[in-house]
């Protein structure tokens, strides 16, 4: 398998009032194509700062971030935002979408900035992806009048809408019931299965969750990784 | 529509009351540059389009005899333009029962083809008066009773009343308003003329120069006019060359229009700072918002582009309200200008280049102003942009906590503390708007405090000029018996020049002789030192004359030339005085080589107790005993009168200033009413967990209300000590523009006490009002709020 993600002596301080806080800490890892990573640890281990990395939104205060064979962090703010649209899709843990806009706008938002989707192909790409993830019916509804749940889905939709290679989700159940939940797990082990990278942060139990590795922080350190479950990650669990 | 445009543009529709707040930020800015704008072109365009249609004289010359001068000879010279003999005579007019002021009489040669100085006909007829009657310049309708077909008294010669009817009304806008001098002005026929008057006509030449040359050149042909006349044998009395093309009462046009240029510069730097800090609140607000557009793959300058936008947008919805408003404004303004100065407004559409530059101004002025929080708020990283949570990292303690204030105060310091820069600059705003408010009460102040000086500088009530000097019994006799009167002192007096250079280019100047050590007139000296009775030929002179003679010196000696007699006098003194051209010289020096007759050309009368009512009947007594004498008489003004003249002139400006100094300071609460409510709504949550925790809405608005009495409290010391050097510039602006001398600086209690409450008010229902909203709603969605 081809390592997309590569991290190499990764370390990142922040500064807090007079102190330094390393946040991470000599971080080595390495993600390959197709995989479905679970970044675990409890509050403080790092494990934003990490994801941080994978996306670009952060720079390492030591060691380089390989992404796609591309140095991240030695491009410029603009071109890695261009870089990050187009190779990464991120889902948050307050879903983020734009509140003035209807769900079908927040997904062209996407397309018009990132220009990767044709013009003539951007309304089929929105109307495929909302069906996807089993949103069809709200596309022309703003967020506020969908549930959590529904928010969720509409925002791995428009992490996706431009067919990125990797998805990238910060605690993308943390806000949601169970039952919710289980719905949209469901929905990554759809897109781990189409071959997407998929890393997701959780301090979610794991239990009857299915992931090709888990990487378990400590103090901004790697403690452990799990290269193989017991479980089998690409047989769905019934909602 | 592009989804990035889209999104702006609900931003706009559904954020309703920013966007409004926002609008109106600009639409202040731009109203206010944009009146001024439209108000100048009109009023500068207007007046002059009204005075120079008139083709106002460029000199004129008065002898005795011009029966040498051929006219038709005269207007074919290559220098001039045109010339006629305009009579003029200065006389008396009863304008209400027992009220007299000055009025002009002008001989008109021919009411029907006007070679310069032209007047316009009101009403249907065009033609001149029927013989034997006058027309009256419609201004004087505002200061008298004088009707159509009226028959008002005229005091003229020698004392003889004559009661002339009035067969219309005219227009004259070369003369001075009457409202503003108190005089009127009527035009008659030559025959007319010389019967009511007495008078020989012809004696008044006026005429044009070819090409407008300047004032320099037209001394310079009159120069060789003067010459001409000479060697025809015609002697001339008197020579004056008024500031070409330039209307009497120009300067106060250019007071009211400064005053409007400022108050429409500071509408626009209020409306662009109340912008600046709308549009910064709002990226502040959306930061978050910004960060997940960089993180979904907008470029910096996709997000620039995106805002700018929206600034874009809301230009065009500011322009296309203040544009109409500006317009129908600067219309109104210029009416208003109109209406003081006796023109009319002309203009019936405004240049295009004025609509371009106000269109232009709608889409700069928001981009201009919102470019510091655009490229700030657009910069920020998406890193830094997703870890936004509305919480700044704060300095250590300052020691606030251990200060011995309640909790709420300790919360309401910090959280001011805490936001240092924006409440800084809140504070500035409200300061400025204090310190303009404040400077407005203080120049006032400064404007009645020289009118209380002119007044105390005169310790007479009523001033009684004679047309022509008369021995001194006769002067007297008329009021040997009239009372209450504690005094009279006589004067002798004339016109005359002081001559800098061969022909003088002012009005002449008045003479006044009187006793060096006189009680009754104490001036205000600016330089120098007023009259000794060292028994040496000294004058001392206003600050108008000082202005004329450019490179006047103290201890110069100069050629006096008091009609045609001429006395080298030492200049020894500028005094301060609100009024026309005066030159101060000892009685004794005066009579001894000017009038050897001693002849008395003005009366001064002191009441005796100077209360308003024994003035009014000293002054009723003086007009009695006037109508059985046949003394000539060219004036009879009180100081209360001539107080009402200064008064008025200035009044108008005095209104403007407060009105500017109000607009400020409620455009300047406004600013904090807007910052104060993006505040209020970036702590929607902290007042959620305020409320959670037990804060009832009181408590709460008693938080914000105490915020905003500390942000007012210091932002009135601020404008305190902003008003002091302001006022100082302001008050030495006005003089030099209203009497070409810099007030000085006075302080207004009033206005202290009324800037602190009214400012404390603003600030006051500046910060309850915001908070009103966010009080009343639910504490779970306040919660929620992100």
């Amino acid at each position: 398998m081809k390592p997309i993600i590569q991290l190499q002596n990764v370390s990142k301080s922040f500064r807090a009032g007079q102190r330094y806080f390393n946040a991470l800490e000599q971080v080595n890892l390495t993600i390959n194509e197709g995989e479905f990573v679970a970044i675990v640890g409890s509050s403080g281990s790092g494990k934003s700062t990490l994801l941080n990395m994978f996306t670009g939104i952060d720079h390492p205060t030591k060691g380089t971030v390989t992404i796609n064979d591309a140095d991240i962090h030695a491009l410029n703010e603009s071109k890695l935002a261009r870089w990050r649209g187009e190779n990464v899709g991120i889902v948050f843990q307050f879903f983020q979408l734009i509140p003035t806009l209807s769900i079908a706008d927040n997904l062209f938002l996407a397309m018009d900035f990132v220009k990767v989707i044709p013009k003539k192909d951007r309304k089929q790409r929105m109307e495929l992806l909302l069906e996807q993830v089993g949103i069809a019916d709200h596309a022309d509804k703003l967020p506020s009048a969908l549930s959590g749940g529904e928010q969720q889905r509409a925002a791995i939709a428009r992490a996706l809408v431009n067919d990125p290679p990797i998805l990238v989700a910060d605690e993308p159940t943390g806000n949601l019931d169970s039952k919710t939940a289980r719905a949209i797990w469901n929905l990554f082990y759809d897109f781990s299965a189409s071959g997407k990278t998929i890393l997701i942060v959780t301090h979610e139990k794991l239990d009857g969750l299915k992931f090709d590795r888990v990487v378990s922080l400590k103090d901004g350190k790697i403690h452990s990784t799990h290269t193989h479950l017991t479980v089998d990650v690409h047989k769905k669990e019934p909602v | 529509m592009n989804t990035p445009f889209k999104k702006i543009m609900n931003d706009i529709r559904l954020n309703y009351t920013r966007t409004g707040l926002v609008v109106l930020g600009l639409i202040l800015g731009l109203v206010g540059a944009g009146s001024v704008a439209v108000s100048y072109t009109i009023a500068t365009r207007d007046l002059n389009e009204n005075f120079l249609r008139t083709k106002p004289f460029h000199v004129e010359i008065t002898s005795g005899n011009f029966e040498e001068l051929s006219l038709d000879t005269f207007r074919k010279k290559e220098a001039i333009e045109s010339a006629e003999f305009r009579d003029l005579s200065r006389e008396r007019i009863e304008v209400f029962p027992g009220k007299w002021v000055k009025v002009s009489l002008h001989g008109v040669e021919d009411f029907n083809e006007f070679h310069l100085a032209e007047i316009f006909f009101e009403g249907e007829e065009k033609h001149g008066p029927i013989p034997g009657t006058m027309f009256i310049e419609r201004d004087g309708q505002k200061i008298s009773d004088i009707t159509l077909h009226g028959t008002p008294a005229l005091r003229v010669g020698n004392g003889q009343y004559k009661k002339v009817p009035v067969s219309g009304f005219v227009f004259d806008p070369a003369q001075s308003p009457a409202t503003q001098d108190e005089y009127i002005n009527a035009y008659v026929d030559k025959k007319t003329f010389r019967e009511i008057t007495g008078k020989k006509s012809n004696n008044r030449l006026i005429y044009r120069v070819k090409n407008g040359p300047g004032k320099a050149g037209i001394e310079n042909i009159t120069l060789e006019i003067l010459a001409e006349f000479e060697k025809a044998g015609i002697i001339v009395d008197k020579v004056i060359i008024p500031q070409p093309e330039t209307h009497p009462h120009q300067w106060q046009m250019n007071t009211l229009l400064t005053l409007e240029g400022s108050i429409g510069f500071l509408a626009l730097l209020m409306g662009s700072v109340m912008v600046w800090q709308l549009i910064s609140a709002t990226l502040t607000q959306q930061t978050r918002q910004i960060g997940i557009l960089k993180a979904i793959g907008a470029t910096r300058r996709q997000v620039f582009t995106m805002y700018l936008f929206k600034v874009i947008i809301l230009g065009v919805i500011a322009g296309l309200i203040s544009i109409p408003l500006a317009v129908k404004i600067g219309y109104a303004f210029a009416g208003f200008v109109a209406i003081q100065l006796n023109f009319d407004i002309l203009t019936t559409s405004l240049p295009g280049y004025l609509y371009v530059w106000m269109g232009a101004a709608a889409l700069i002025l928001p981009v201009v102003t919102s470019l510091p929080a655009l490229l700030k708020g657009t910069r920020v990283s998406a890193w830094e942009a997703t870890n936004d949570y509305g919480i700044q990292p704060t300095d250590p303690e300052a020691g606030i906590s251990k200060l011995p204030f309640s909790s709420q105060v300790t919360l309401a310091v910090r959280d001011i503390l805490i936001r240092k820069k924006k409440l800084a600059l809140i504070v500035i705003m409200i300061g400025l708007g204090a310190a303009i408010f404040n400077t407005g009460f203080n120049v006032r102040q400064s404007i009645r405090d020289m009118l209380n000086k002119q007044g105390e500088a005169l310790n007479y009530d009523v001033q009684l000029t004679l047309s022509n000097p008369v021995p001194l019994q006769q002067a007297l006799a008329p009021f040997s018996d009239i009372r209450p009167l504690k005094k009279i002192e006589a004067r002798g007096g004339a016109t005359g020049v002081l001559q800098t250079s061969q022909v003088e280019t002012t009005a002449e100047a008045t003479v006044f002789a009187l006793p060096w050590d006189t009680d009754l007139f104490r001036p205000e000296i600016i330089k120098g030192r007023w009259l000794q009775g060292n028994g040496q030929p000294e004058v001392v002179i206003n600050q108008k004359v000082l202005d004329t003679f450019e490179g006047a010196l103290i201890g110069q000696f100069y050629p006096l030339n008091v009609e045609g007699k001429i006395l080298n006098v030492k200049l020894v003194g500028v005094i301060k005085e609100f009024g026309l051209e005066r030159i101060y010289v000892d009685e004794e020096i005066f009579n001894r080589s000017f009038n050897p007759g001693n002849l008395v050309k003005s009366l001064m009368f002191v009441a005796e107790s100077n209360t308003r009512k024994e003035v009014a009947t000293l002054e009723k007594e003086i007009e009695g005993a006037l109508t059985s004498s046949v003394i000539s008489i060219a004036n009879v003004e009180s100081q209360a009168g001539r107080m009402k003249i200064l008064y008025d002139h200035l009044n108008v400006i005095l209104m403007m200033l407060l009105s500017m100094a109000i607009l400020v300071l409620i455009v300047a609460s406004l600013g904090m009413a807007s910052a104060m409510g993006i505040m209020i709504i970036e702590r929607t949550r902290e007042i959620g967990v305020l409320r959670a925790i037990g804060a009832t809405p009181r408590v709460i608005y008693s938080l914000f209300v105490m915020e905003g009495t500390i942000i007012s409290t210091a932002g009135v010391i601020l404008g305190f000590f902003l008003s002091w050097p302001l006022s100082v510039v302001a008050s030495a602006f006005f003089g030099v523009l209203i009497m070409d001398y810099p007030f000085g600086y006075s302080f207004s209690f009033p206005g202290v006490i009324i800037t602190g409450i009214v400012t404390l008010v603003l600030g006051l229902l500046a910060s309850y009002l915001p908070a009103y909203k966010v009080v009343k709603g639910n504490t779970r969605e306040a919660l929620l709020y992100e």
